[in-house]
């Protein structure tokens, strides 16, 4: 059988940085999945919202969310795209975010949705967990996808990004 | 180093239909995983998906879920239902299921699952997770999918529902 799950690129960063590019994505997979482990400098924060961005575009973008930072849930709804969560400044040191978002029909005409998980442990309290859908309204290829902090914050030392390809071949 | 995640099957529907079914589906790898996306044909309301294993529809499935359509999110399930709730679907909005099944081959033990799915538009958008147990120690060798009793509407062309295989060693 063919091979059908293969790591097309990965970074960890050795400094702080604004945030990873995976760029010149082959389109020769069905779907994509994007793991993170991550954390910001967000002052005065335990997590962080980790931010997407296909091709340098903000546009057509949607996103439905299920949030619980372990006392209370809630729901929301953005026009970008939140998915998944980093640790941030008041976080345990050493403790990181993970986050997994798996990207269907990328090289395809159709809408780019995926699906996300996220979790912010604190080694204490204010842990954090983030479930989503996220759409991207357009008919062109996802060739690059950057990965940022929602509100502007620096991405960590060791923060870590592999994205994947997936081939839905027999 | 082996492979150990494979491709099944996969199937892009060209006509709408009500259900969809992998049978025949080889024991020789640990866990699935299943991919599915689409739309469905109803003008008003979602459609949800469910599963059901070796032709089971009686009352043999226990589920647990989390939603949100808007407001604050809110638990559901069920201990004896007809099939295994993973996803919905809208009309002109793709939604997307990821499923999880875990020791699918294996005869000694209940079958659970996990699914996260979502819908961003349509009459009715929503998000949520949820885990299906499936009573039965057999393993599993055919995969329905197929609308809940009750609902209307049909998968319209294009869904596409893919099954990958995952090997432990």
């Amino acid at each position: 059988m063919a091979i059908t799950f293969i790591a097309i690129a990965t970074t960890e960063l050795t400094s702080g940085a604004a945030s990873i590019t995976f760029s010149s994505i082959p389109a020769t997979y069905t779907d994509l999945y994007l793991v993170i482990s991550g954390r910001t400098n967000r002052s005065g924060a335990i997590q962080d919202n980790i931010q997407l961005i296909y091709n340098g575009s903000t546009s057509s973008q949607a996103d439905r969310r299920i949030f619980s930072d372990m006392s209370s849930i809630a729901s929301f709804t953005d026009a970008l795209l939140y998915p998944g969560l980093t640790t941030a400044n008041s976080a345990t040191g050493s403790v990181f975010g993970s986050t997994m978002v798996y990207i269907t029909n990328y090289a395809t005409s159709n809408s780019k949705v995926s699906v996300s998980q996220g979790t912010a442990e604190n080694n204490a309290s204010g842990g954090a967990m983030n479930l989503g859908v996220e759409s991207w309204a357009n008919s062109a290829a996802i060739t690059s996808i950057q990965i940022s902090s929602r509100h502007s914050a620096t991405l960590q030392p060791s923060t870590t990004a592999t994205l994947y390809g997936i081939k839905n071949t027999v | 180093m082996p492979a150990t995640y494979d491709c099944i099957a996969t199937t892009t529907l060209s006509s709408t239909s009500t259900s969809i079914v992998f049978s025949s589906i080889p024991q020789t790898y640990t866990d699935l995983v299943i991919i599915f996306t689409g739309t469905n044909t109803t003008n008003n309301n979602a459609m949800s998906l469910e599963m059901e294993f070796n032709s089971d529809s009686g009352g043999n499935y226990s589920y647990c879920g989390i939603i949100e359509t808007g407001s604050t999110p809110t638990g559901n399930g069920a201990i004896n239902y007809n099939g295994a709730s993973v996803g919905a679907t809208n009309r002109n909005s793709q939604g997307i299921s990821v499923i999880n099944i875990i020791g699918y081959s294996n005869t000694s033990t209940f079958k659970s699952l996990t699914a996260e799915y979502g819908t961003i538009n349509g009459p009715e958008p929503q998000s949520g997770a949820s885990v299906t147990m499936w009573r039965n120690q057999s393993a599993i060798n055919t995969i329905e999918f197929n609308r809940p009793a009750g609902q209307t509407g049909t998968f319209d062309v294009g869904c596409t529902f893919t099954i990958y295989g995952i090997k432990k060693a």
